[in-house]
């Protein structure tokens, strides 16, 4: 089964503290949404909100066009996968898994029966009359997931599942998320901090960040066309380069930075249209730099740069360089692995216009 | 200087515990005859130690819940007419003596044929009483009206109180009762052997006998007859004073089973607590 | 070689720690264990201990009605305290571990607990003011017309029930709180999620993790109210006697060692078959 989910205005106080900020956000049934941010950002918030655990100060929640705002978790069409799973201890496997089921009053073979074939979904079957404290940390995650889908809900909410995982196991388990999720087609909301894991496992990512949502987009578009400076920031790594608006035309904008005059087309501010005189910031991601090998079209030039420090990282050299022209400003550029790289080298820095986004503001603001 | 029951004070001559003490030293002409007990506190014509105090295991009541004229019949520690009203003193020995008194039998002269008989009526005794305690629980059950008679109670659960509780009293029933005595003596250590001589004399005289018979919180009866000359009428009145020369002659010592005797009385009351 | 020696050195290191625990163990349980088991296989006739090896205590105790009855009153009473101890202080802790503000649940522990700081001997004589037929209870009774006689609460079974768990709600409550508390909360929520209500929760989730804590209090109900002999010795009126009771009676009154040392072995068992039961229920484990 699966659902779309409306959330309308939604607002969380806890007494002076604002955790959730008038968010609004729509999802399509049968979509797999990460919601990512620091912690405190009020993701947290708005999943619990969504399973029904909190109900919000002001706003409300449909879910598959229901009103569901002050609906007991019990009674909505949501399970949540909480992040220290709580499988019951003394319960094995296949009673955890069954456990809704029998709360829905399902008879012992059938519910018996529909829980070895949840955990057959998640690889456990041969291991129904274990015990939860028999498992390793990333079975015990496959039995939670098992047992959350097993009573058919509309949307699966998750809440940081993979945390407590090592790193590889945390990338093979959300390849299976990914998997399951298809094979399913409920719709997930999941709850991570980590920008890698919403990447793998996201159809939309939602950046959120101090009780408000700061972009929301597929992973390519937040990583490559973010709509805030932090977002662009919290994606993954990128340099900012301060500069000011100084001229305007129909199409595009010229500003001035500390590495020279650049015009760009106005596609760059993915914040909105840009307005004369106002401070705006530059985000590069390290490894849209280019070496400026004669004058190429749709190449922005940035001048002289020098090497000033670099380690190799397989697929790249990552190097930081200090520009000729603003010595003080220490960008991180990835370079080709064939490339020769030395402390010292001087690099005439370039970038594809089409890489370049120009957001308002300054990082000294976020 | 060492108190000890009237019974035991052979033992302690045996031991070699006690000093002899001069019989022209002590008023023994003036204690009730009764009390004397010469075959206790003296050994081949020597005289160990002097009955200080007695009392009596016997029937205390509420004389305001009660009819006072029953308390003379000792039957009616079995009888149905105060059940679970009464009380029983938790010590085998003088409940047993009593109990004994009660079936017309003398507490020297208990044997094991008496047993059947006397477990029987502990049994029926049990039945229409309320508790089994101790002294504080027993004394405690009667002052707040818990119970309103204590069979095994006496002078010396009741006098004391005699102040606050005027409603308590007791008496001696027509078949008897049983009555302890308490001796003291000089240890042969003692190297104040004067000085504690002249203590046992103070004890024993008149005035002493007063004092000590009234001072702690259990009163018992001076041992000494000239006493009552030193006694406030409201404590001859606690103390039935005037009752004493009856009282000694109608009560037997408490009984002193051979060990084999002794168990089975220990048996019989474990029992009766079970039923 | 060198190994083996550095092997010998370690093992000789070992035993100088374990020692003083060993030393301390044989001398102040195993000896004074074995010293007891030899005492109750011996006899005291005529008022001497009597040195021959027989089973003659044991037997007795199974032939005396009196002594067996002391055996099962014990259980009974302890049983029955046991049980409404659990029923009264679950409650409680439930109330003080979720509906008592953080911050105040220490005062309300403590508060719990307040009877614990008071003499033992002075809370059971307490007791029996308090259920006397002139008592606080019986009075109030009386005065809101409830009865018209004063009830029988002194001095029987029930003052003894009441004044033992009167002491033990405050240990069970500490148990089965401390147990309540350390519970995630995500068990309630993934419960009620999964469309349990209150009761289900409780009964199918709450209730079995709780059990480690209501049985470690109820053990400890049991041990220590099966080996009490001052409550019953107060409160009960000598209406009937427990085990504890027939062993003091053995020492106050006989001077019977082998006696007491044959039923406090009796007593032991006893202890040692509820332990038996209890760890089935001590096993449960926690992910």
């Amino acid at each position: 089964m699966t659902a779309a989910v409306s959330v309308e205005n939604a607002t969380k106080t806890f007494g002076p503290f604002t955790a959730l900020n008038d968010v609004s956000l729509e999802i399509a049934a049968g979509e797999f949404i990460v919601l990512l941010g620091p912690s405190g950002c009020g993701k947290t918030t708005l999943l619990s909100i969504l399973g029904g655990f909190l109900s919000p100060s002001r706003g409300r929640v449909l879910i598959g066009g229901r009103e569901m705002t002050n609906v007991t978790p019990a009674k909505r069409p949501t399970t949540t996968m909480f992040q220290d799973y709580a499988l019951f201890p003394h319960m094995k496997l296949k009673d955890n898994v069954g456990f809704g089921l029998r709360m829905r009053g399902m008879a012992k073979t059938e519910r018996d029966e529909k829980a070895l074939g949840f955990l057959d979904l998640v690889g456990l079957r041969t291991a129904a009359d274990k015990k939860p404290h028999e498992l390793s940390g990333g079975q015990r995650q496959r039995v939670a997931l098992a047992r959350a889908l097993a009573v058919d809900p509309e949307v699966l909410l998750l809440d940081e599942p993979l945390g407590a995982l090592d790193l590889k196991l945390r990338r093979q388990m959300q390849d299976e998320l990914k998997a399951i999720q298809k094979r399913v087609g409920t719709t997930f909301v999941h709850v991570t901090h980590d920008q890698e894991e919403a990447m793998a496992i996201a159809d939309r990512i939602v950046v959120m960040n101090q009780g408000r949502i700061e972009d929301i987009g597929a992973p390519a578009d937040i990583y490559m066309r973010p709509r805030s400076l932090f977002s662009a920031g919290f994606m993954g790594e990128v340099n900012f380069i301060p500069g000011r608006v100084t001229a305007l035309d129909p199409t595009s904008a010229t500003v001035e930075t500390a590495l020279g005059t650049v015009t760009l087309s106005l596609t760059a501010f993915t914040a909105g249209a840009p307005i004369a005189g106002q401070a705006v910031t530059f985000c590069i991601r390290p490894e849209h730099f280019r070496r400026a090998e004669g004058e190429q079209a749709n190449l922005v030039s940035l001048g002289q740069a020098r090497i000033t420090g670099q380690a190799f990282f397989g697929t790249h050299y990552r190097c930081h360089l200090a520009p000729d022209a603003a010595p003080d400003l220490s960008l991180v550029v990835h370079m080709r692995q064939s490339t020769h790289v030395s402390d010292g080298d001087a690099v005439p820095l370039a970038v594809p216009a089409k890489d370049v986004v120009v957001l308002p503001g300054t990082t000294k603001d976020t | 200087m060492l108190v000890i029951d009237g019974v035991d004070v052979q033992r302690a001559v045996g031991m070699d515990l006690l000093a002899e003490i001069p019989a022209d030293a002590l008023p023994t002409a003036d204690l009730f005859p009764e009390v004397r007990m010469e075959a206790n506190n003296t050994k081949d014509g020597k005289t160990y130690a002097v009955t200080e105090k007695f009392g009596y295991n016997t029937i205390s009541y509420d004389k305001t819940k009660v009819d006072p004229k029953d308390m003379q019949d000792l039957s009616i520690i079995w009888s149905d007419k105060y059940k679970g009203r009464i009380a029983l003193y938790d010590y085998y020995l003088p409940m047993i003596g009593l109990v004994g008194l009660g079936l017309g039998k003398k507490t020297a002269e208990l044997s094991d044929a008496d047993m059947p008989a006397i477990a029987e009526k502990l049994s029926e005794m049990k039945k229409v009483s309320k508790q089994v305690s101790d002294v504080v629980s027993s004394q405690t059950a009667l002052a707040t009206g818990e119970v309103d008679i204590l069979v095994g109670g006496g002078e010396w659960i009741t006098a004391a109180l005699s102040g606050e509780k005027p409603n308590l009293d007791w008496t001696v029933p027509d078949q008897g009762a049983v009555r302890w005595a308490q001796s003291i003596g000089v240890m042969k250590t003692s190297k104040k052997q004067e000085l504690a001589l002249k203590f046992v004399q103070y004890i024993v005289s008149p005035e002493g006998q007063a004092r000590l018979a009234t001072s702690s919180c259990y009163w018992a009866m001076p041992a000494n007859a000239k006493a009552g000359e030193h006694l406030s009428d409201a404590q001859k009145a606690a103390l039935r004073w005037n009752d004493q020369a009856a009282y000694l002659k109608k009560t037997q010592l408490y009984p002193i089973p051979s060990a084999e005797l002794d168990q089975k009385m220990q048996d019989a009351w474990t029992d009766m607590m079970q039923q | 070689m060198f190994a083996q020696t550095l092997e010998q050195t370690e093992r000789r290191k070992a035993w100088g720690f374990v020692a003083p625990a060993l030393v301390w163990t044989l001398a102040f349980f195993v000896v004074p264990f074995l010293f007891m088991v030899a005492m109750s296989l011996w006899s005291r006739q005529s008022g001497q201990i009597v040195r021959a090896w027989n089973l003659d205590n044991y037997f007795a105790f199974f032939e005396k009605a009196a002594l067996f009855k002391g055996l099962i009153n014990s259980l009974e009473i302890t049983l029955i305290v046991t049980v409404l101890s659990v029923l009264l202080a679950y409650p409680l802790a439930w109330i003080i571990a979720e509906r008592v503000p953080k911050r105040f649940q220490r005062l309300a522990l403590i508060l719990a607990i307040l009877p614990f700081w008071t003499s033992y001997v002075v809370r059971s004589y307490s007791w029996l003011l308090v259920l006397s037929k002139n008592g606080v209870v019986n009075q109030t009774l009386m005065t809101i017309g409830l009865v018209s006689e004063p009830l029988e609460l002194a001095s029987n079974r029930t003052a003894t029930v009441i004044g033992f768990v009167h002491f033990f709600v405050m240990l069970l409550t500490l148990t089965i709180y401390a147990n309540l508390v350390q519970l995630s909360p995500n068990y309630r929520r993934a419960a009620a999620d999964l469309g349990a209500n209150a009761f289900q929760t409780f009964r199918h989730v709450i209730l079995p993790l709780t059990l480690p804590g209501i049985m470690t209090g109820a053990f400890l109900t049991f041990v220590l109210c099966i080996g009490d002999y001052v409550t019953p010795q107060i409160l009960g009126g000598n209406n009937e006697l427990v085990l504890p009771q027939i062993i003091m009676l053995q020492l106050g009154r006989r001077a019977d060692f082998p006696m007491a040392a044959a039923l406090s072995i009796i007593l032991m068992l006893a202890v040692t078959l509820a332990y038996v039961l209890c760890a089935r229920w001590l096993k449960i484990e926690r992910a």
